[in-house]
């Protein structure tokens, strides 16, 4: 079936009457990029633009489809630039024409426009990523960069309005008288500037020391506090069940799971909202359960729903079968989050078994991994031949 | 695989333009038209707008 491709006015986000709301959710980009593309053209062609917006409204059918979340589209950038390059060149084109008001009273219009628009994208929240980073420390990282580019693009706005209103007084000769005392103020600045530097620098240099150092105790007092709580503790309790090697290996990797998860910055697990932190979740249930270790990798993740718990339940039904049979080979986890899909595969290297001769009645893997993967609209493989491992790989789309 | 599967968008517009471009030179060159300032930057700003459009529209469909 093919995607309806119908050019539709959007009025449930409408400033007007939704054609550039609707020309925007065709394009994938911000509504306020043909509404500034349409400004434009209107300013600059003496209201000729108004017109073909009016010719839009009456040729364009409504949107009636449910309005998706925005996310977060390759191309946003290229495509508003485009339709900026293309609404200048229809100014141009009407400049040449004689279709003009004045260069002195359009240019500053146009700079404001793109001014005001860039400030009024800023104010809608941001648009979500199809796949969220995997820890908190990369979740902070990128909205840190977030930050920092929405206040440069906040911080060219204001610029491009404040330079439209400098180029229209400039055009209007209301600068010149102005020039000479600016002039003096600016050899003022600049003398000032010189004479304090250097006190600047030097006071910025040592409140800069003063903070790493501030830092650097704080770390060292939180990383004694934490020897103390996690290894120091465990150290102890291995030396008393020193008798019971197997108590004291799952000691040792609990410790080495936690200690990793704590150099790497990981946040607390959240098994019940989280689709990797419930593997993670469940991966370290069996491997507490059954005594073998467990190695996983996730990559990406996503909010948990019911079908991905489907797909967690079969990898920890898979996981429980080659703790069972391979308790002394390395068993893997890995899992991949990606935009349209999140696939699984568990891995031993145990004495694996032979598909076709399982026995009708057991029903651990038919049921509990292929049938509720199919439940679900996904799909499971089991590979295994004897003596040299199984491999069990989930598949689920992220929509059905 | 379809037509529009196998043209990359983004060269076919960039070729187009760079086409446009080449003509209006030899007729500006052949005193056929006389293309001033004005024009030239209006068809620059249109063809680099397009080629920008189809870039970001190509990027979506991968």
């Amino acid at each position: 079936m093919s995607a309806d491709t119908t050019l539709r006015r959007d009025p449930g986000n409408a400033m007007v009457a939704g054609v550039c709301a609707g020309i925007a959710r065709r394009l994938g980009v911000d509504p306020v990029v043909p509404r500034v593309g349409f400004v434009v053209v209107a300013i600059g062609t003496s209201g000729i633009g108004i017109l073909a917006y009016l010719a839009l409204w009456a040729v364009m059918p409504v949107e009636t489809r449910e309005r998706e979340p925005r996310r977060r589209r390759r191309g946003s950038w290229r495509i508003a630039t485009g339709v900026g390059l293309l609404a200048l060149s229809v100014l141009l084109v009407f400049r040449q024409l004689g279709v003009w008001w004045s260069d002195a009273l359009v240019w500053p219009l146009v700079l404001a426009a793109f001014g005001v628009a860039l400030l009024v994208s800023l104010t809608r929240p941001a648009p979500e990523d199809a796949v969220e980073p995997a820890t908190e420390e990369a979740r902070r990282r990128r909205r840190s960069r977030e930050a920092a580019g929405r206040l440069s693009l906040a911080g060219f706005g204001i610029a491009l309005v404040l330079g439209a209103g400098l180029l229209f007084l400039w055009a209007r000769g209301v600068l010149d008288a102005a020039g000479d005392v600016a002039l003096a103020a600016l050899v003022v600045i600049a003398g000032l500037g010189l004479i304090l530097a250097p006190l600047w620098w030097r006071f910025a240099r040592s409140l800069a020391a003063e903070r790493a150092q501030r830092i650097r105790s704080q770390e060292r007092a939180e990383l004694s506090a934490h020897l103390h709580d996690s290894v120091l503790q465990t150290l102890a309790l291995v030396q008393r069940r020193a008798d019971d090697p197997a108590d004291v290996a799952q000691l040792a990797r609990r410790q080495e799971r936690e200690l990793r998860a704590w150099l790497a910055g990981a946040p607390p697990l959240q098994p019940d909202e989280r689709v990797a932190d419930a593997l993670r979740a469940a991966a370290i249930d069996v491997e507490e359960t059954r005594g073998t270790p467990i190695e996983v990798v996730v990559v990406g993740d996503c909010a948990l729903d019911e079908r991905l718990e489907a797909l967690v339940a079969a990898a920890r039904e898979a996981l429980t079968n080659a703790a069972k049979f391979a308790a002394d080979g390395p068993i893997r986890l890995y899992a991949e989050v990606e935009k349209d899909r999140v696939t699984a595969f568990v891995d031993d290297r145990g004495e694996g078994f032979d598909p076709e001769r399982v026995p009708a009645d057991r029903r651990g893997v038919r049921e509990s991994i292929i049938g509720r993967m199919e439940r679900q609209g996904g799909h499971a493989e089991v590979r295994s031949h004897p003596d040299r491992g199984t491999e069990v790989e989930l598949t689920l789309p992220r929509t059905r | 695989m379809r037509l529009r599967d196998r043209v990359d968008l983004t060269s076919l517009v960039a070729g187009a333009a760079i086409s446009v471009f080449g003509v209006l030179i030899l007729l500006q060159e052949e005193g056929t038209i006389d293309l001033e300032a004005g024009w030239f930057f209006a068809v620059l700003a249109a063809a680099t707008g397009l080629v920008l459009l189809a870039s970001g529209v190509g990027a979506r469909r991968g």
